[in-house]
């Protein structure tokens, strides 16, 4: 492994560059790392083989070693001998092949899984950049931690657009501040359910050092229910705060957010040079993130379109491409994201959440979270009947043979994706309109939403 | 300040090029190439296009419209179709740069040309610039003067710069929630200091929206770099079709 000061030995010794050159180098390289290992993007197979995945982590060890890892701050490449990287992935195979969060009866163990294996799916609930007012703040997380398959949230339930008034400004009080608010909140609210040591994750808002401090006290973010994102860069960059918040993390024991991520359509142009440079960016960030870490650490290796959509075929084929090269050659625990584009309370969301399961644990993925609608953006437009979804899909789809969940997977992008081509994706409705807000249950309208669309999964071979 | 035809015969021996100027098949002629060299970003190549078209004397004017800018939206049409990518745009812009670079001695004065003004920076915090940059090259390709500052940027030198370059638009970026609040730092800055009628407010990036811009009051948001040509245009009462929101 790489120690911190050696990253920033190298941060601060490595070539200079400026940054739209590296933007450039990954490009190119991503594109000629492609080509070189014959990795083909297939639409009509979205689920990809074993050997594609391999290739696809050849391909990324042989770019991280070429380009290296952009410190914004210091404009220079931090960069790695392909034994480095090679050993990283070995270390993380041989580590620990569990995570576990929360504690006492609210303790949950993340397991490695293989694409078929019908072992343990771990569901993380909510939609943390989905704003709420703060008097709804824990009847909303109540909603998402009442749910019986619910082992606590990808990151902070909700957010609060403002405490005392004051929005949450990088870098000045109210962005610890409203940080602490939103952990308190959904302390209380994991209290009134009876679940008060379920994992939370890392918070969201908060994502200065200084501020994320401010959170790690006892009862408050601690090693059993926190963890600090590095909030890492998408295509292989990192800056000062991302090695400081590591360190915070090594030093406090605390679990840290690994979340790779590439966007298709911009830097990387399609869906294969997508995952391998997601994948380089995998092996970038476990060089110098999770290092004094036993349990880890979870991964998250995603992709996203320019939009911000998931659900396309495209980037659906290059979370596959990820996941799978990261399961197989990293052992990473990896996570699945399951955002609509569709609003809550229709089909189409359950659609696009469906495909986004099935396409996770057909590929290896450890735990499902993020059942997030509109893409997480706006105010309170997920619920915990989509998390409810989330768990449920999974659980059918485990054990599902690769070539029966890939033409599943053909099936299910079918319902939907003429919504996205003709821009008539539905905006649903917010969880003020979807739940009976005394008994914080679904109303019966929202539910029949849900199981028409489970009928119309299961007519296509969904088993539910 | 003197016409670019007359420049363009100053330049390559006045007397030598008749008033007639080159045939209409001539010009079309050099300017397809200079299109086809700029979409396939072949700057040698889109430099010699350039050059001939000079010395067979087409007005420069036309050169640059009809000529690097119709490659350039070309290029911003196959970043449409998904044909081309953020390199593409980059590197299409670097040769359209260059080309711009040969012909600005024979274009009319420069401030005389440009359309507008922009100040662009991300705010105080946020360090993503791959959408801003984008939005950038565009926004000059189109014929803005942009005065790019970067990332982290403070409030407050945001506005001290647009009153030192007589900004007409402001643009800012942000891509992470705990930076979007320092859009409404800027506006109420501009607020309280008696400036805000003097410049258009423009925001982008990461989870922002058309809604975000309304409710914190900032003149436009765009989705890309291509409807930020658009949305810039339309703030300073340039008439374009098509602005999507």
């Amino acid at each position: 492994m790489i120690p911190l000061s050696e990253f920033q030995y190298r941060s601060l010794t490595g070539p200079v560059m400026k940054e739209d050159d590296f933007n450039l180098a990954v490009a190119f390289k991503s594109r000629d790392m492609v080509k070189k290992h014959k990795i083909k993007y297939d639409p009509e197979c979205l689920i990809i083989s074993d050997e594609t995945a391999d290739l696809v982590f050849e391909a990324a060890v042989e770019m991280l070693t070429d380009v290296g890892v952009f410190n914004k701050d210091s404009h220079r490449i931090i960069k790695f001998t392909r034994e480095e990287i090679l050993q990283i992935a070995r270390d993380r195979v041989d580590g620990a092949t569990t995570s576990t969060i929360g504690r006492n009866s609210d303790e949950f163990v993340i397991t490695r899984r293989t694409p078929e294996d019908t072992g343990p799916l771990v569901n993380l609930y909510a939609a943390s950049v989905s704003d709420v007012p703060d008097d709804m703040y824990i009847p909303y997380v109540k909603s998402f931690a009442q749910e019986e398959t619910c082992a606590g949230f990808a990151g902070m339930p909700a957010s609060l657009t403002s405490v005392h008034g004051l929005a949450p400004k990088s870098g000045a009080p109210s962005e610890s501040m409203v940080a602490l608010a939103e952990l308190r909140m959904t302390l209380e609210a994991l209290r009134q359910v009876g679940k008060p040591d379920l994992w939370i994750g890392p918070t969201w808002v908060a994502a200065t050092p200084g501020a994320v401090s401010t959170l790690l006290y006892p009862g408050g973010m601690e090693a059993h229910n926190g963890q600090i994102a590095m909030h890492s860069m998408p295509e292989l960059k990192i800056d000062w705060d991302r090695l400081m918040l590591s360190q915070i993390a090594s030093e406090r024991g605390i679990k840290q957010w690994i979340s790779p991520s590439a966007c298709q359509g911009l830097i990387c142009s399609g869906p294969a040079e997508t995952a391998v440079t997601t994948i380089a960016s995998l092996l970038g960030q476990l060089g110098y993130g999770p290092q004094d870490f036993t349990q880890g650490p979870l991964g998250l290796s995603s992709a996203y379109d320019r939009f911000g959509s998931n659900s396309s075929r495209k980037v659906l084929w290059a979370m596959s491409a990820a996941k799978l090269a990261a399961t197989r050659n990293v052992g990473s625990l990896e996570g699945q994201p399951t955002p609509s584009d569709a609003g809550a309370g229709t089909e189409m969301a359950c659609f696009e959440r469906a495909a986004l399961v099935l396409v996770g644990v057909a590929s290896g993925a450890s735990w499902l979270f993020y059942p997030a609608c509109r893409m997480g953006l706006g105010t309170a437009h997920t619920t915990g009947l989509e998390g409810r979804f989330m768990a449920e899909t999974g659980q059918a789809v485990l054990g599902m043979k690769r070539d029966e969940a890939n033409s599943l997977l053909q099936k299910i992008v079918a319902l939907y994706e003429d919504n996205k081509k003709n821009m008539t994706v539905p905006e649903g409705q917010t969880f003020f309109e979807l739940y009976d807000m005394d008994k914080l249950q679904p109303l019966p309208d929202y539910v029949a939403v849900h199981e028409s669309a489970k009928e119309k999964l299961a007519a296509i071979g969904l088993p539910y | 300040m003197f016409p670019a035809a007359t420049a363009v015969r100053m330049k390559i021996g006045g007397s030598d090029v008749t008033e007639a100027g080159p045939s209409e098949d001539a010009v079309a002629q050099v300017l397809d190439r200079l299109i086809e060299a700029v979409v396939e970003l072949e700057e040698d190549n889109a430099l010699e296009a350039v050059q001939d078209g000079l010395d067979i004397g087409i007005d420069p004017v036309r050169i640059l419209q009809e000529g690097v800018m119709k490659g350039l939206e070309k290029i911003g049409a196959r970043f449409e179709e998904e044909e081309y990518f953020l390199p593409e745009l980059y590197l299409g812009g670097q040769v359209s740069k260059a080309c711009i670079a040969v012909l600005t001695p024979y274009l009319p004065d420069p401030v005389d040309s440009r359309i507008g003004v922009i100040v662009m920076a991300a705010v105080k915090g946020d360090l993503h610039d791959i959408g801003m940059n984008l939005v950038i090259t565009q926004w000059q390709l189109a014929g803005f003067e942009v005065h790019a500052m970067g990332t982290d940027v403070p409030s407050m030198s945001i506005i001290e710069k647009a009153k030192e370059v007589n900004a007409d638009i402001i643009g800012l970026s942000a891509f992470i929630n705990s930076t979007i609040p320092n859009f409404v730092e800027v506006l109420a800055y501009l607020r309280d200091m008696g400036l805000r009628d003097r410049f258009k407010v423009l925001i982008g990036g990461g989870s922002t929206t058309q809604a975000h811009a309304e409710s914190i009051g900032a003149d436009g948001w765009a989705r890309d770099c291509l409807a930020a040509v658009k949305v810039a245009k339309k703030v300073i009462g340039l008439e374009v079709a098509g602005v999507e929101q």
